[in-house]
């Protein structure tokens, strides 16, 4: 992005996630492994996880996001993937319709400060050819779903205090 | 002659250039005339990133770069988003400094203007949430007070609702 020169990224491998129309990126290297929708859990999904996966032995959170990057509460039919992410060990799986790898490192470039709000997982954008891809990474990703306050949690507390 | 002499000196007062861009709301404000580099002949396409301020309906590819637009009326809550519907009439591309690029959803066609230093004024009280975007301003003989604004603090800066930024 030209109008972000000091937030320059190196160019990197990325995978990238299809769902609800977005384009949602990851570096590929944070890529562990793959699963179907059909080997999840729904029944011991949490309070903002939306099924569980086992992967090597263990069983991860799953989340799900919807075209404004709100997290789902189920499955839509069509997110088939399970894209788990981590480094040496998987942390976590985003559910998707499709995940592609890209051919060619890709220059990725902070988010504009006017752009940024506390709560976006997107922390970067690309341009790969004539398409815009939103960036994000695990980190993004397992802070912003652990720290997420459920909107019903938070209806509870502001009522709470307003009594 | 000496009379002739004394008329041909008489004092030109010094001005600078500008443009006045017509943000959403029916404000105008000003930029130098260097800062504006492009004017869309027509709405530009734009990309909306999610979870972005209700302020920044996205991004525009220009020349192979990626630019932050910002609607300036919808920030300073001079427009309603919901109302907005995110379509852009026109379009400038600024120079923000260091190679960087901002875009700026504007009203009408900009305009072009002299700015004398006689004409500088304070901020009306009703701008004062502008404290921190507009260091000068100055009083146009058609539009009023018009608020000369920082690029850099409006797109270098994580803006707050209703004219602050962080």
């Amino acid at each position: 992005m030209m109008s972000q020169d000091n937030g320059q990224r190196a160019d990197q491998l990325l995978a990238v996630m299809n769902f609800a129309g977005l384009r949602l990126a990851v570096p590929l290297a944070e890529v562990h492994s793959l699963v179907s929708v059909l080997d999840l859990d729904n029944s011991q999904a949490g309070a903002s996880d939306v099924a569980r996966v086992e992967v090597n032995g263990r069983e991860l959170p799953a989340f799900g996001f919807d075209a404004d990057l709100n997290t789902l509460r189920s499955v839509p039919d069509d997110y088939r993937v399970c894209a788990n992410l981590g480094a040496d060990s998987a942390e976590l799986g985003i559910l998707c319709e499709s995940i592609e790898t890209l051919q060619q490192p890709v220059s990725e470039e902070a988010l504009p400060p006017c752009m940024y709000t506390d709560r976006s997982i997107v922390k970067g954008l690309a341009l790969n050819n004539d398409e815009i891809l939103l960036c994000t990474n695990l980190a993004a990703l397992a802070e912003h779903t652990s720290t997420r306050v459920e909107p019903s949690v938070e209806h509870c507390l502001l009522s709470r205090e307003a009594n | 002659m000496a009379l002739q002499h004394q008329q041909a000196v008489a004092p030109i007062e010094q001005t600078s250039s500008a443009w006045l861009l017509e943000i959403s709301g029916g404000l105008t404000v000003a930029v130098a005339a260097q800062d504006v580099i492009y004017v869309y002949p027509e709405a530009p396409r734009v990309f909306p990133i999610p979870q972005t301020p209700a302020h920044v309906p996205g991004v525009v590819i220009w020349q192979k770069h990626l630019v932050p637009i910002i609607d300036l009326g919808i920030y300073l809550r001079l427009q309603q988003a919901e109302d907005y519907g995110r379509s852009i009439k026109m379009m400038v591309l600024l120079n923000l400094g260091d190679s960087r690029l901002g875009g700026m959803a504007l009203e009408q066609i900009p305009e072009r203007a002299e700015v004398a230093d006689s004409s500088q004024c304070e901020l009306p009280d009703n701008l004062q949430a502008w404290g921190c975007l507009a260091p000068s301003c100055f009083m146009h003989n058609t539009r009023g007070a018009v608020p000369i604004i920082d690029l850099n603090a409006v797109f270098g800066s994580k803006l707050s609702p209703g004219g602050l930024a962080e």
